[in-house]
């Protein structure tokens, strides 16, 4: 039987897991080139919201936590290859359609867009299934010579940390908002626009002409068959596996990099005073669980 | 990661829109000349513009299969050597300035980019100084000159060798369509007969559609803007 047991109830382990939650912040960034085109991304995001449920099988379950991005930055360049005039045929051929055709002149080259995609991506953990896992920690400045009860005084002691070491994570699929076809397309239509500043009305006219729809124009050039809607959800979910890195990075959090508690060993009980040393006692065999009421701890001393 | 800014005015050469006159004796942006050089044998031409003068090279290969040949005047670059030593040599041996065609196919000269003012002669390189086989300013039958007018407003056309001289056509370039539920695609060339007369004398055209002359008799086409017709700026 354990020296000591120590209980947190469910709604102080609500309390704790939110200080975890409200601590995570995240960022990345990437880029990759698909040929006729390339993208690269930067987001910043931190998590709120959601609920923990706390079970009799010892496990710990936390849903529809709100992934929210600080900052989702994308940039997409792509080449204008049509904006040309000439090219028609001025000698046909009956038989293979045209003997000779004028040259084309042509403008345009390389744009880039950069669209703040974090007013419409959304997503969220949909599940984590933990355990309660306790590690002695080592105080990297507690050194070889120094007693446990003498880094506990200096102010490093070694430290019993319990964290929520994930089962799974199940992070719902990026979800891009229906106003992603528009956004695109109005940075699209001010990028042309930049590329023709200087030249007259009619040759802006003429260029918008010939490019017609921007959508279609884009999504021709990008080689999207469905929306940009669509095609910016699988970018980001798959080429990007957006998705994959976010469900690591929350499961390494939880795991490893913010502990729901922790305590000094050797644990303080009474300060120096009166002439007399603090005293403090070392903590062994700290195990820690939870069933449908309470989170459990329980140790010994010695 | 930081998104990059680009210079994309750098990507638009303004001078193929400034252009008021087309010229078939001055070559430049958005129009070509072609020729077909029917005797096979080895020509040397000489492309001018001001005081430049480039020299290059052309092959008509009877088993040759190419039906055109492209010349931009305005890459040919400079001619080497001056003073003594000829200048045939060095551009004979530089593939860019030495071409080929079939006795078929059409030689087409035009001007990528840059200023206009280009007129081209050729004969055949075993003639030596003296009458050319083929003259820019002096288009013969046969020849054909293509233009690709973008800004819209009224043109004078003009053959400036036919007799008299004081016949002109008009044209008419239709302002560019509204952005429309497909990419715009301008129709199929315009063609007008240059004779005695030019045939015929009213052309209206769509936006970017192209014109080709097809020369009957000795012909200089020139095409002058007379009123442009820049219209206001549509929203997008």
């Amino acid at each position: 039987m354990s020296h000591l047991t120590a209980a947190v109830s469910e709604n102080a382990f609500e309390q704790l897991f939110a200080l975890v939650r409200d601590n995570f912040k995240y960022s990345t960034s990437d880029s990759k080139n698909f040929g006729p085109f390339s993208v690269g991304y930067s987001v910043a995001l931190h998590l709120s919201g959601g609920s923990i449920t706390l079970n009799n099988d010892n496990t710990v379950e936390i849903q529809n936590v709100d992934i929210d991005w600080d900052s989702l930055q994308a940039q997409i360049c792509l080449n204008l290859p049509q904006l040309c005039v000439g090219g028609w045929c001025i000698v046909p051929d009956p038989f293979d359609g045209c003997w000779v055709s004028v040259p084309k002149w042509c403008i345009g080259g390389p744009i880039c867009i950069g669209p703040d995609l974090s007013g419409i991506l959304v997503s969220r953990i949909h599940d984590v299934k933990a355990r309660l896992t306790c590690k002695y920690v080592i105080d990297p400045l507690h050194t070889s010579t120094e007693s446990d009860l003498e880094a506990e005084l200096n102010g490093h002691p070694n430290k019993w940390k319990v964290f929520i070491d994930p089962v799974w994570v199940h992070v719902d699929p990026i979800d891009v908002g229906a106003t992603a076809d528009n956004l695109i397309e109005k940075l699209v239509n001010d990028a042309i626009d930049a590329i023709l500043g200087p030249a007259p009305g009619f040759i802006k006219d003429l260029i918008k002409a010939i490019i017609g729809p921007v959508l279609g124009f884009i999504k021709a050039i990008l080689g999207i068959a469905t929306s940009i809607q669509d095609w910016l959800s699988d970018l980001f979910n798959h080429q990007f596996d957006l998705l994959g890195l976010l469900e690591t990075a929350i499961a390494q959090y939880f795991a490893a990099k913010y502990p729901l508690y922790e305590w000094p060993d050797p644990y303080p009980i009474l300060p120096a005073g009166a002439g007399l040393i603090p005293v403090a006692i070392p903590i062994r065999n700290v195990a820690c669980t939870v069933n449908s009421a309470e989170m459990v701890l329980q140790a010994d001393v010695g | 990661m930081k998104v990059e800014e680009k210079n994309m005015n750098q990507m638009i050469d303004l001078s193929l829109f400034n252009q008021r006159r087309f010229d078939s004796g001055a070559i430049g942006p958005l129009v070509a000349i072609l020729h077909n050089f029917a005797d096979p044998g080895e020509y040397r031409g000489v492309a001018t513009r001001g005081g430049e003068r480039s020299i290059f090279y052309l092959t008509v290969e009877s088993n040759h299969a190419a039906s055109q040949v492209n010349i931009d005047l305005a890459s040919l670059g400079p001619a080497r050597a001056t003073g003594a030593q000829p200048c045939c040599d060095c551009a004979k041996t530089d593939g860019a300035r030495h071409f080929s065609i079939g006795p078929k196919g059409y030689v087409l000269f035009y001007v990528s980019t840059g200023a206009p003012g280009f007129a081209v002669q050729i004969g055949k390189s075993d003639q030596g100084p003296g009458p050319k086989s083929f003259d820019s300013r002096a288009l013969q039958a046969g020849d054909l000159f293509a233009v690709t007018l973008v800004r819209p407003g009224t043109y004078s056309v003009k053959n400036t060798l036919s007799q008299g001289g004081r016949e002109r056509g008009e044209l008419e370039l239709a302002y560019p369509p509204r952005v429309g539920k497909v990419a715009y695609q301008p129709p199929g060339p315009f063609r007008v007969q240059s004779g005695k007369t030019l045939e015929p004398l009213k052309i209206k055209l769509q936006a970017a559609q192209g014109l080709v002359f097809e020369v009957t008799a000795t012909s200089r086409l020139v095409l002058d803007l007379q009123k442009a017709n820049d219209g206001q700026r549509r929203s997008r």
